[in-house]
């Protein structure tokens, strides 16, 4: 019961503290509202309490409640600034079928958060990593005993530090909020759908994303993997929300965010620069130039600001020459000095290839087959309807299949073993689940109703 | 024929939503039987429906396209919707059978013997001690792993030593070792039991993890009178 309860008590904490910056988002029905106030809260609260700690503070619930404060107040001013106000989108009460999915949808979330809160946490990375930092962070207030070695850092802390809030709060288990996590994802998929398609289609899109066993299964474990996918998919789904000569540009700025915050649970792949990608072509559309120019230097500044501690810590490990002949430690050097492949990585690639497209085949293809085929019909949707938006989630997915390919080529040319963890690489590329489930129904809603030109 | 073109979509449809039954069936374990009495390679099922449905899909219109979007989803779907359902009653079959188990008592489940030998490493050693464990190889695959032990035995800190464990030490804080028999199936050369070689020791303690009682035994540790599956060694500074 301690840990439901401090798990609720964070998870409300975190809803109040992302509520004032949704006010830029415009007319937003208030279930995403309460979703992406929840995912906004839960990455700037914690992103601020770590740069409090760089700054001298502990990790304390005080200095967290001040973090948050920081946060509600900065997002406070932007709104009086820019006179962004509170406007609800009423949604119609559900009836019928309607109503029956949203029960399903409802009864199979309380699932997952009771299977979430009752099982112990297991896995060798929850246990081991994640929910040892929040542990020691809880217990110590600091990162004392994690800086010994690179293994500890090897992942951001958002995570960690959900944990330890939770553990500093008497919880005993944090992996309940994995579940909420998930919850705060639906509601924002169903805010977006809603508005893009209708209430059968998007009340659809959730629950086909619900059902998927990969996204249910980790909302129950403490992983990184599930609150990536959200705030990635979260991420480009507000960056490619503006219509043309919208005024909605709020989008792009928590876009911005929300990629920027990937970077904050995983900064080992590269899917933030889809973000970037996206965030130009709608800066150049949009014609907010500045505006884009801004939410990418969020991005970099997020990303730049744990991977310059990461960094740190490692120059000091080398220094102390401590966890030299760690081969996490040496990796992780060689993967941040030697960003540009010499010729020496071309021809080990060229070597590799026929390996190389086998894996990618069995761990990237094969796992997400249909999901993979559906960008087939979306591509001739892409090229018969001229929708934008469609074009633009078209051009995600594409981006991330070439991305995860020519990525998976590097990492062959400079880990030794990186053939031996298809199961990480397969888990990398979940978030092609939602991303892929929503671009098809929205491709089915254009078919359906016959629009063109819908951006 | 007029008929067959009509009804064409929708048996490819059809015939796509089977392949993937048959896909699903065959990836169920215990169930491969059904695919091998067929005779039905799935592989070349798929290769044949990807041809079967490229004239619909350059076929003028966006009737067939949404026909194919529905199937996968609802191959999709329904393979995924399957596998969560079973996740879920297995999970909530779990639950209902046990609902008032604390936590700890879960944690003994889930890590059989391993918790309770944790707990009790715990309760013996002081929170500045140093634990060595067996190196993180075959049979000690989880108990030789350092940062799985040390989520346990936080704040002690935790080390590896060799199978023969004959390394010199400068430590500066009380020493103990691990009594560990390895819990993987042994694949290597390498025989269960550590540590291998004599330790003298201030204590010794035979952990029982099905009864939580411990042994408490004054003298040195011999590896061959004292292999037991769970254990500890308070070692003697010299």
């Amino acid at each position: 019961m301690n840990s439901i309860i401090a798990i609720l008590l964070t998870s409300m904490f975190y809803v109040v503290v992302g509520w004032q910056l949704t006010y830029m988002l415009g007319k937003i029905s208030k279930i995403e509202r309460l979703g992406i106030s929840f995912l906004l809260g839960n990455g700037l609260s914690t992103f601020v309490w770590f740069i409090l700690y760089r700054l001298g503070a502990q990790f304390d619930l005080l200095t967290l409640g001040f973090s948050g404060l920081t946060v509600f107040l900065v997002s406070y001013f932007i709104n009086k600034l820019f006179k962004f106000k509170y406007q609800n989108l009423v949604i119609k009460k559900f009836t019928g079928l309607n109503l029956k999915i949203i029960y399903l949808v409802v009864i199979l979330l309380l699932i997952s958060f009771v299977i979430g809160n009752y099982n112990p946490i297991s896995g060798w990375d929850a246990v081991a990593l994640y929910d040892f930092r929040g542990h020691t962070i809880a217990l110590n207030h600091s990162l004392k005993d994690l800086t010994d070695g690179s293994y500890y850092l090897s992942y951001p802390l958002m995570i960690s530090l959900d944990h330890a809030a939770i553990y500093m709060l008497k919880g005993i288990s944090a992996q309940g909020l994995h579940s909420i996590i998930l919850m705060a994802f639906i509601a924002v998929v169903y805010g977006r759908m809603l508005k893009w398609t209708n209430s059968r289609l998007s009340l659809l899109t959730i629950l086909f994303i619900i059902l998927n066993e990969e996204i249910f299964s980790h909302s129950t474990v403490a992983y990184t993997n599930l609150a990536y996918v959200v705030y990635l998919v979260a991420g480009f789904l507000y960056v490619i929300s503006p219509k043309e000569k919208s005024r909605e540009l709020g989008y792009l700025f928590v876009g911005g965010i929300m990629i920027g915050l990937t970077t904050w649970i995983r900064s080992d792949v590269p899917f933030w620069m889809m973000g970037i990608v996206l965030i130009l072509i709608q800066g150049w559309k949009l014609r907010a130039k500045i505006l884009a120019v801004f939410s990418i230097f969020l991005i970099y500044q997020i990303r730049h600001t744990w991977l310059s501690f990461f960094t740190g810590v490692l120059i000091s490990l080398s220094l102390r020459n401590e966890g030299l002949s760690n081969p996490i430690t040496l990796n992780a050097l060689k993967q941040i000095s030697s960003s540009v492949p010499n010729i020496g990585i071309i021809n080990k690639i060229i070597a590799d290839l026929p390996e190389i497209i086998r894996y990618v085949y069995l761990y990237i293809f094969s796992p997400y087959r249909g999901l993979w085929l559906l960008t087939i019909p979306i591509a001739a949707v892409v090229i018969k309807k001229k929708d934008y938006r469609l074009l633009l989630l078209f051009l995600t997915i594409l981006m991330s299949a070439l991305m995860v390919t020519v990525g998976i080529m590097l990492f062959s040319a400079t880990y030794p073993t990186w053939d031996q963890i298809g199961g990480s690489a397969r888990r990398m590329m979940l978030f092609i689940v939602p991303l892929s489930i929503i671009t098809s129904i929205y491709a089915l809603h254009l078919i359906k109703t016959g629009r063109k030109y819908n951006a | 024929m007029r008929n067959f073109v009509k009804s064409y979509p929708y048996i490819v449809s059809l015939l796509t939503v089977i392949c993937f039954l048959l896909i699903f069936i065959e990836s169920v374990p215990y169930l491969t039987y059904i695919v091998t009495a067929t005779h039905i390679s799935t592989t070349a099922f798929q290769l044949l429906l990807l041809i079967a449905w490229l004239p619909l899909i350059f076929h003028p219109g966006l009737a067939n396209i949404k026909l194919l979007v529905i199937t996968l989803l609802i191959c999709i779907i329904g393979e995924s919707a399957a596998k969560t359902t079973l996740n879920i009653s297995r999970e909530l079959r779990n639950i209902i059978a046990n609902p008032f188990l604390t936590y700890d008592q879960k944690m003994t489940r889930t890590y059989k013997g391993f918790y309770s030998a944790m707990k009790e490493v715990t309760r013996l050693t002081p929170e500045d001690s140093i634990i060595a464990i067996p190196p993180r190889a075959n049979p000690w695959e989880f108990e030789g792993n350092v940062a799985m032990v040390a989520y346990f035995l936080y704040p002690r800190k935790v080390i590896n030593l060799t199978v023969d464990s004959k390394q010199n030490l400068k430590i500066d804080r009380k020493l103990y070792a691990l009594i560990a028999r390895g819990a993987s199936p042994r694949n290597t050369s390498v025989d269960y039991g550590w540590p291998k070689v004599q330790v003298k020791a201030k204590n010794i303690w035979k952990i029982d993890t099905d009864s939580s009682i411990n042994t408490q035994i004054q003298k040195d540790y011999n590896p061959d009178t004292d292999q037991w599956d769970w254990g500890l060694i308070e070692v003697k500074n010299e």
